[in-house]
């Protein structure tokens, strides 16, 4: 009875979405609308074996849900627009929401208008206020206005923000004066003067039956300031906040304070001196009543910060700090935290060890509280390498901690623990399937505070994909022994595996996860042992149209035919893909580029195609023994170290390949050329992808991370390539 | 109600993730409404407002949450907190010192999300859409204590996290 509303739920929801076209003409009055709508059907089913105690899923049997998303917009002028989203959840599910059925989790509504006497900008339904850490930063359902008069001069702006709403997870049972908050901020930014903002924020909570706690108000009021200084190089920054509290606030689950006054106290001074030296003072107090309700800050809470850092002229980049905070400030038995912490971070110049890239954090810290019932003091060293060995990219991590303890009456004198995580990373082609492999090795030690074991584990990561499919493992075993009285060894397996699916609008995946934990002696501290699986599928589909459309658009990807497969190039070009490999070789001779270097699944040319540029240039056919199935042309630089000339050498490629290609229909650029560029590149910090469509598939230009961390750029012609946020997507196997 | 995520550990509920630093701030900043008088005002120095809001899907969200979740208790977590996140280096001392080595988060199901706000960082080569969301999850942290056995904390929270797309020519 429970799934009958499934299959009933998806026939309801796919008729309605397939009716739309009929109506879809060019006159419907939401052509100037772009429309996007995004369903997913997820069905998990989850279960167990052994000792409940010891499964991560405590309700099993089959879960549904289906999330279908709907957002809309339009642009009235060049100063006036409108938009909406709607989340709808159908949940028949106990991880996914506290509600079955329909469930509204979230809508909003926006209106902005730029050019009404008062430039405006007005939300209803869900909507994030903000007005300073220190007073409210959270999701609101509610309504929202914000007014920016304008200044005569262009130096000055302000903003009126009014706000109201409950903090909700969603609109079913939508009771908002069980937690309102209101509010209103005026903020001025001038470029001269600094910016300054005054903040009024009042929270209703209403009465609670369970927990017998009386309705609860409070109001809060803050003035914040912001001023920028320069002083010959040095550029600094001063920011400041004075914040007050009137009324009441939870003192725990079921405790009130009523009718308290609270202060709160903010300061910063940040410099950068214009040499590699930057630093930053920090203070905050807050009274033992300062306690908003839509804050993260803590009550009866003091600290002093003092931050520095040193950037070396290769990239390097040295922090240290020293920090001060006392807990309970305000109490006859305040607690005292004392920190000193280092921080070493990017490429290291060690001549032997090519490549290497490191992270260095240690810290000690000193808490104790003033009858000492809390004495300890704990050394923190955590270590990361990376660099590549051979064709892997090589990870090794090294933890440390040990803590000591002083407090009077104290059972245990320390504990310490000790940590080492060795991975590496393998591109690996099977058919045409292409990815990585990850195996790694984990051992862990603990010992003191009646603790002593250790732990060791096997990790293997896969990662594979082609044009449309995409299929990730991760598999660990986990073996903890435990050598103390009254304790149990355990030995934990973990497979993940998942799978994607992916052509056009539809997107169809699997999830598995399965988990066997065996303590031993399991029955003589009461367990046994546990096995329990996750298995999900789910099925997304996904309809955009853009403004000027019909309705229609949103479907043509639903009714278009598949592409036909590439008929042979009349003339071979050496960017074709789906002709012959022989066909592809000779065409390439006739024009002169000859000596290939056959490879398996490839062949190597030393070949110009690019007159226009100087550098090194490999024209390189993968195929699979049949067909070509990929370009690439790879165009070194003449020196990665150089970053004016590198720079140089990308945008001149692009500008050629811009005037071939046109306008491409996708880019993709993090970081910026910098001094630290070979690092950035190494570690995925810079990424350039630009992207264009053809009949036959895309083509994409860009300098892809890879696992030898040779820096260069390539040319791709592909049928599909993977998602951006993959970076290495080079040819590894041309080096 | 939400419930604590790991109650023995003080620290913010509300997490600020960052994949781009490009609004960590202290306080409330003007984002500019264009209007005759102020028509190219950028949202933020090198950021311009979108055109049309341009959905971010679910794919995307569900993968940068597992992302978050499998640096949490790592070396790595500290790269995915943002510039600003209100007390940092306490949390992070807190996890190094105080987390079960063993200690991992599990991403039970990912809940609604909302574009917080959307720009485009201008940049010669391309340019980079930058969208700010609130996403609501339900985690589970899970360690294995020799004495009492398995261990685990659930918990829901809201996560304001960045994400850096890619260059969308309006």
């Amino acid at each position: 009875m429970k799934h009958a509303k499934m299959p009933t739920f998806i026939l309801i929801l796919f008729s309605f979405l397939f009716y739309i076209p009929a109506f879809a003409e060019d006159k419907t009055p939401l052509k100037d609308w772009a429309l996007s709508m995004e369903n997913t059907a997820r069905y998990e089913n989850y279960d167990f074996w052994g000792d409940p105690a010891g499964s991560p899923y405590q309700n099993t049997g089959g879960q549904f849900y289906n999330e279908l998303t709907t957002s809309f917009s339009r642009r009235f002028s060049d100063f006036e627009s409108f938009q909406g989203r709607f989340d709808l959840l159908y949940n028949d599910s106990r991880y996914r929401s506290q509600h079955n059925g329909f469930v509204l989790e979230r809508g909003n509504l926006t209106w902005e208008k730029g050019n009404a006497p008062v430039p405006l900008r007005t939300q209803l339904g869900d909507n994030f206020s903000f007005m300073s850490i220190r007073t409210i930063q959270r999701s609101l359902k509610g309504f929202q206005l914000e007014l920016q008069p304008a200044f005569s001069s262009q130096e000055r702006k302000q903003s009126f923000l009014f706000f109201t709403g409950a903090g909700a997870d969603d609109y079913r049972d939508f009771t908002p004066v069980n937690n309102l908050f209101s509010g209103a901020s005026y903020l001025i930014e001038d470029k001269k003067w600094g910016n300054y903002s005054f903040n009024l924020l009042q929270n209703h909570q209403a009465s609670e039956i369970k927990d017998g706690l009386a309705a609860r108000n409070q109001l809060v009021g803050s003035i914040t300031g912001e001023k920028i200084l320069a002083f010959k190089k040095q550029k600094m920054t001063l920011e400041g906040e004075v914040a007050y509290l009137k009324g009441d606030y939870n003192l725990t689950a079921n405790t009130t304070e009523t009718n308290k006054d609270g202060l709160g106290l903010f300061g910063q001074f940040t410099a950068d001196t214009g040499t590699p030296f930057n630093y930053r003072l920090r203070y905050e107090n807050y009274g033992r009543n300062y306690r908003p309700n839509a804050s993260s800050v803590n009550r009866d809470y003091e600290g002093y910060e003092a931050h520095g850092g040193w950037r070396f002229a290769k990239g390097l980049n040295l922090r240290g700090r020293l920090q001060y905070f006392v807990d309970a400030a305000s109490t006859a038995n305040p607690t005292d935290t004392y920190v000193a912490g280092t921080n070493l971070t990017g490429p290291l110049a060690v001549s032997f060890l090519p490549g290497l890239t490191t992270g260095l954090d240690a810290f000690i810290q000193d808490a104790k509280n003033k009858d000492r019932t809390t004495n300890t003091r704990t050394a923190n060293l955590n270590m990361n390498f990376g660099m590549p060995v051979r064709t892997w990219a090589a990870k090794l991590t090294l933890i440390a901690k040990n803590v000591e303890n002083f407090a009077d009456n104290a059972n245990w004198a320390g504990q310490r623990s000790y940590e080492t995580n060795l991975s590496a990373t393998h591109a690996i082609a099977l058919g045409p399937f292409k990815g990585s492999v990850t195996p790694g090795l984990i051992y862990q030690n603990m010992a003191g505070n009646a603790t002593n074991r250790d732990n060791y584990g096997v990790n293997l990561g896969l990662q594979i994909a082609n044009a449309m499919h995409q299929i990730g493992l991760d598999a660990k075993l986990f073996s903890q022994n435990a050598y103390a009285p009254g304790t149990s060894n355990e030995v934990t397996n973990n497979v993940g595996f998942n799978y994607r699916f992916t052509k056009g609008p539809h997107i169809f995946g699997i999830e598995t996860n399965y988990t066997d934990r065996d303590p031993t002696p399991g029955t003589a501290t009461g367990q046994s042992s546990t096995q329990a699986y996750k298995f999900a599928v789910f099925y997304t589909l996904k309809f955009d149209k853009e403004p000027g459309k019909p309705i229609s658009s949103m479907f043509s990807k639903l009714t278009a035919q598949p592409e036909e497969a590439a008929a042979a190039a009349a003339t071979v070009s050496p960017f074709s893909i789906g002709q012959p490999l022989q066909k592809a070789v000779d065409g390439l001779a006739a024009q002169g580029i000859t000596g290939g270097l056959m490879q398996p699944g490839l062949v190597v040319y030393e070949a110009r195609l690019l007159n226009e540029i100087d550098q090194r240039q490999r024209l390189a056919l993968l195929h699979d023994e049949k067909v070509v199935t990929k370009t690439a042309l790879i165009i070194d630089f003449d020196d990665v170290g150089n970053q004016s000339t590198v720079s140089q050498t990308f945008e001149r490629v692009r500008s050629i390949l811009l005037k071939r290609f046109g306008s491409p229909v996708d880019t993709f650029e993090q970081g910026q050329f910098s001094p630290n560029f070979v690092r950035d590149v190494n570690s995925g910090k810079f990424v350039r992808i630009i992207e264009w469509r053809t009949e036959n598939g895309a083509v994409r230009f860009g300098i892809p991370q890879r696992l030898d961390r040779q820096i260069r750029m390539e040319l791709q012609y592909a049928p599909k390539f993977p998602s951006r946020n993959e970076t290495f997507w080079s040819v590894e196997e041309v080096r | 109600m939400k419930k604590p995520l790991l109650t023995t550990f003080a620290f913010s509920l509300i997490f600020v993730f960052t994949i781009m630093q490009a609004h960590a701030q202290e306080v409330r900043r003007i984002q500019p409404i264009k209007s005759p008088a102020s028509i190219d005002e950028p949202l933020a120095e090198g950021i311009k407002p979108v055109k049309e809001p341009i959905p971010i899907d679910r794919q995307t969200v569900e993968k940068t949450m597992q992302a978050i979740a499998d640096s949490w208790n790592s070396p790595d977590m500290v790269k995915t907190l943002g510039k600003n996140f209100y007390e940092k280096d306490r949390l992070m001392d807190s996890m190094n010192g105080k987390a079960p080595v063993d200690a991992r988060l599990r991403i039970m199901s990912v809940g609604s999300y909302r574009i917080i706000n959307q720009g485009i960082k201008l940049d010669p080569g391309g340019d980079l859409l930058i969208s700010r969301l609130s996403v609501i999850a339900k985690t589970q942290v899970e360690y294995n204590d020799p004495q009492n056995g398995f261990q685990r904390r659930q918990g829901e929270q809201e996560y304001i996290i960045k994400i850096t797309q890619k260059g969308v020519a309006q």
